[in-house]
């Protein structure tokens, strides 16, 4: 066996075990396997899959709770239309938030919260992995610095069209009073937190910081001049909603 | 900060696992050391890395990673070569190991572990890939032989012969996972006592123990049950004529039962005592 006779035998083993569906695999001899029975490869495809939406489980925790008996029956369709292609949980994840989306096209969401649930709870890891820092805070008062900003990039906006924001930070866990009340939601974890937070804001303050997307140059005198303007800027940052460096 | 092993020769304890980072932390003394695998520092989240980090100047860590796949016959990808290089600085740890399996090709990524047909093509494939990680990380490295639940039409080597022509070649040494050699031997009927005496002086780096689950007539690789006590008496064995430099017990399952984890840290503790005696 060549190099590239072991590498196409690999690649023929990897893709048959990637597709769920039997009839898909129904072109693939034993000779193709080096003698694996269908039932192994039965075993094998389903031992891959199953440990592929326990990582996806441990992401879309809530989701994945309310989906409860239906998600075996969602793991061979969502293989099928995304193959695996990374190993780690949040990519798996949000390969299967974009095949649900997909589907809720079709299939009306049950409960109905489940797209906003779903994004939330994805937006919720991405934040976690985004890199703070502290910089308006620590400048003095009357610097005269030029400094850039822009919203976090770890920040995510949501406007969602259930107010689920009882049901992500706890107070109502299981989603009994979940409202049909569109809101603004913030998820960011601010620079005092170990882990991220969701923030309602008014429609108004949401819309003018989703717009920084790109840097925007002010002098520190000001953002920092003394007063409610300046503890406004310094609260942003504090909350994680903005990004601020130095100009250079 | 930790400055070397403690009281017990060879060091046992766990592979650190993020979700059970309170009962690890709160049971720290229990363990000698801690495996880290390199992948949950490189994926993680920045509260993941501070605990890592954390965990790594409080105790003696050695590194695992599953993300390498050294048996694709293709080159390993060199920039997470210097992500696992960079982080096993972080860590401090002195050597580090991988399995000997593939779970990728260039593009599919199945994340489940699969033999490598056992040909001197494949072992050659294997050698060569080795030579690379050894550029990009510069410690001792050693493979981990996995549990395979059936056998290609085509092998021309023993597992045995397989394992030491790539250690012998490539200088890799063996992390040896006593669970996987019961369930082998169990799923295809050979003696798990004469696979480890096949093994030369010193090749065992470390070693690996777990607790599986039955399906039918099948044993699985589940970690997720106590260590068998089949599996404790082959370590005895094992320790006649090999001294691992840490002895470590996984278990990716069933977490909150952390007891049971304590618990089984102790067996392995009294059969450590008990090979020396």
């Amino acid at each position: 066996m060549t190099q590239a006779e072991l590498l196409a035998f690999q690649e023929t083993l990897v893709f048959t075990l990637s597709e769920p569906d039997r009839s898909a695999r129904a072109g693939i001899s034993r000779t193709d396997l080096m003698g694996i029975s269908p039932g192994m490869v039965d075993l094998l495809a389903s031992l891959a899959l199953g440990k592929r939406i326990e990582k996806v489980t441990k992401i879309l925790r809530k989701t994945c709770a309310y989906l409860q008996s239906d998600l075996e029956e969602l793991a061979a369709p969502f293989a099928a239309r995304h193959p695996p292609i990374r190993p780690d949980s949040f990519y798996n994840a949000c390969q299967f938030y974009s095949f649900l989306r997909h589907r809720w096209r079709v299939h009306f969401p049950n409960p109905s919260f489940l797209p906003d649930l779903a994004y939330c709870e994805l937006a919720m890891i991405a934040v976690e992995r985004g890199i703070r820092s502290e910089r308006l805070s620590r400048l003095r008062l009357g610097s005269d610095e030029l400094l850039k900003i822009r919203r976090h990039p770890a920040a995510h906006f949501h406007r969602c069209e259930y107010n689920i924001q009882k049901l992500l930070d706890g107070t109502d866990p299981d989603g009994s009073t979940v409202p049909r009340e569109p809101v603004c939601l913030i998820l960011s974890q601010p620079l005092s937190e170990t882990v991220p937070k969701v923030f309602q804001i008014n429609d108004q303050l949401f819309a003018l910081l989703r717009s920084w997307h790109a840097w925007s140059v002010h002098s520190s005198q000001d953002l920092l001049q003394e007063g409610p303007q300046c503890e406004f800027w310094q609260k942003l940052e504090r909350l994680g909603f903005i990004e601020v460096v130095p100009c250079v | 900060m930790h400055q070397s092993y403690k009281s017990c020769s060879p060091p046992v304890g766990i592979g650190f696992r993020p979700e059970a980072y309170e009962a690890t932390l709160k049971n720290l003394e229990r363990f000698d050391v801690l495996e880290i695998m390199v992948d949950h520092y490189i994926s993680g989240t920045h509260k993941i890395r501070e605990r890592i980090l954390d965990l790594s100047s409080r105790i003696p860590v050695v590194g695992h990673g599953v993300g390498l796949s050294i048996g694709t016959a293709v080159p390993p990808d060199e920039f997470y070569l210097d992500q696992v290089a960079e982080v096993l600085e972080l860590i401090r740890a002195p050597w580090h190991s991988e399995h000997l399996a593939f779970t990728k090709v260039p593009g599919r990524d199945l994340a489940q572990l699969l033999p490598i047909p056992r040909t001197v093509a494949a072992a050659e494939c294997v050698i060569h890939n080795l030579e690379i990680v050894r550029k990009h990380i510069p410690k001792p490295f050693a493979l981990e032989n996995i549990t395979y639940y059936f056998e290609y039409s085509d092998c021309e080597l023993s597992e045995q012969d397989f394992i030491q022509l790539i250690c012998r070649e490539s200088g890799a040494l063996l992390l040896l996972d006593l669970e996987n050699v019961y369930l082998n031997a169990t799923n295809h009927g050979y003696d798990a006592f004469a696979f480890i005496d096949s093994f030369p002086k010193s090749l065992v780096k470390g070693v690996h123990v777990a607790g599986g689950t039955a399906l039918g007539a099948l044993m699985l690789d589940s970690h997720d049950r106590p260590v068998p006590n089949q599996a404790l008496e082959l370590l005895k064995y094992l320790l006649r004529t090999q001294t691992p430099d840490s002895i470590v017990l996984e278990r990716d399952e069933r977490l909150d039962d952390f007891d049971e984890v304590l618990e089984d840290i102790g067996r392995l503790k009294a059969a450590v005592s008990a090979a020396a005696a």
